[in-house]
């Protein structure tokens, strides 16, 4: 097994797997796609996968962490890991005593990515969901035309990404 | 290529003459909504293409029962229409299972039902040299009113540069109008 793939392994117990044993709250398992401009964004043209997992911390707020691959026009040819802190803007996310919530919701994100694979390339974003369907409380939630900024400490500049869907399982 | 194309819109006149005759099923067209990419041996452009189709499905969602889609598949945030190109396929389910592995997963009752489908692509940067392809769609799940597919593989082949390449339908989202 090789080092990068040993310290995402890690990382992925301790951002993700003890958090979720430590939460109160509900965790899910997410995937979906990640696109971004073509011309001076911060990913390589092409499709990306969308894997993750996510945790809630209090009634509106959760925690993400996140890998994202590319699958084409090169597959596996680049990996990027990231964690992310969303909040929910309607209505909370989860209530306790089985509660029913909101079925509808957006979210506003904060997160960091850094590119694992070939190079060192750090990266902040914030990313606003116009479109939560669900949440925990009915086992699937899908996330619909996530977009936002993200800005590049390598290449020093701002570029526009999306994530056309993202759906999480409970 | 005109043969192609002929073949297509033959196809099309005959699916759309079964349509009074069509029974099986009260939804018959749709749009939808895909998210394609392809390897670079197509030298189509490396970016996602996001997919607009209007599909036709005369027959319901039965195995080898057909139905074609038409429509266009374009670069996201490539500022030139010059990439934009038009693809026609004609699909096929083969199999139909109710009981399925991601039943469990999903709030909705659905239908698993992998299928192929044939095609082909033109026009935009495919001028002059038309790609034709094959896919498989092993995830592919029937709501009733809509249809989800992911990870469709689809095989390419050029008919004047006698090339081959690959692309991957991420996802596709199927949704009946009428």
């Amino acid at each position: 097994m090789s080092g990068k793939l040993k310290l995402a392994l890690v990382l992925f117990v301790f951002l993700y797997c003890i958090p979720c044993i430590l939460s109160a709250y509900s965790h899910g398992l997410t995937l979906g796609t990640w696109g971004g401009t073509p011309d001076g964004g911060y990913m390589e043209p092409g499709t990306h996968g969308y894997f993750g997992g996510t945790f809630g911390l209090t009634r509106r707020i959760e925690a993400e962490v996140f890998s994202v691959v590319q699958t084409t026009p090169e597959p596996f040819s680049r990996f990027y890991g990231g964690a992310a802190c969303t909040f929910s803007l309607v209505a909370p996310r989860e209530l306790p005593f089985d509660e029913p919530v909101f079925y509808l919701n957006m979210h506003i994100s904060l997160g960091y990515i850094q590119q694992i694979s070939t190079s060192f390339s750090p990266a902040v974003f914030a990313r606003f969901t116009p479109l939560v369907l669900a949440g925990p409380d009915y086992t699937l939630r899908e996330r619909g035309g996530s977009f936002g900024i993200i800005y590049d400490f390598k290449q020093e500049n701002f570029s526009v990404f999306w994530n056309f869907f993202l759906v999480d399982f409970y | 290529m005109k043969r192609i194309l002929k073949a297509f819109l033959v196809c099309i006149l005959l699916c759309s003459a079964a349509l009074p005759v069509s029974s099986q099923s009260p939804w018959i067209w749709g749009y939808s909504v895909s998210l394609d990419g392809f390897s670079s041996q197509t030298k189509l452009h490396p970016q996602e293409h996001l997919g607009f189709h209007l599909f036709i499905d005369p027959f319901g969602k039965e195995p080898f029962l057909p139905d074609i889609s038409a429509g266009i598949l374009l670069p996201t945030g490539v500022n030139s229409s010059g990439h934009i190109f038009y693809d026609v396929q004609i699909g096929l389910p083969v199999l139909s299972l109710d009981d399925h592995p991601f039943s469990g997963l999903l709030r909705r009752e659905s239908t698993l039902i992998p299928g192929i489908s044939a095609g082909v692509m033109f026009g935009g940067k495919l001028q002059g040299r038309p790609v034709i392809s094959a896919s498989l769609e092993p995830v592919s799940l029937y709501f009733g009113d809509r249809i989800l597919r992911f990870l469709g593989i689809r095989i390419t082949y050029c008919i004047k540069e006698q090339t081959t390449g690959w692309g991957l339908r991420i996802f596709d989202l199927s949704h009946f109008l009428f």
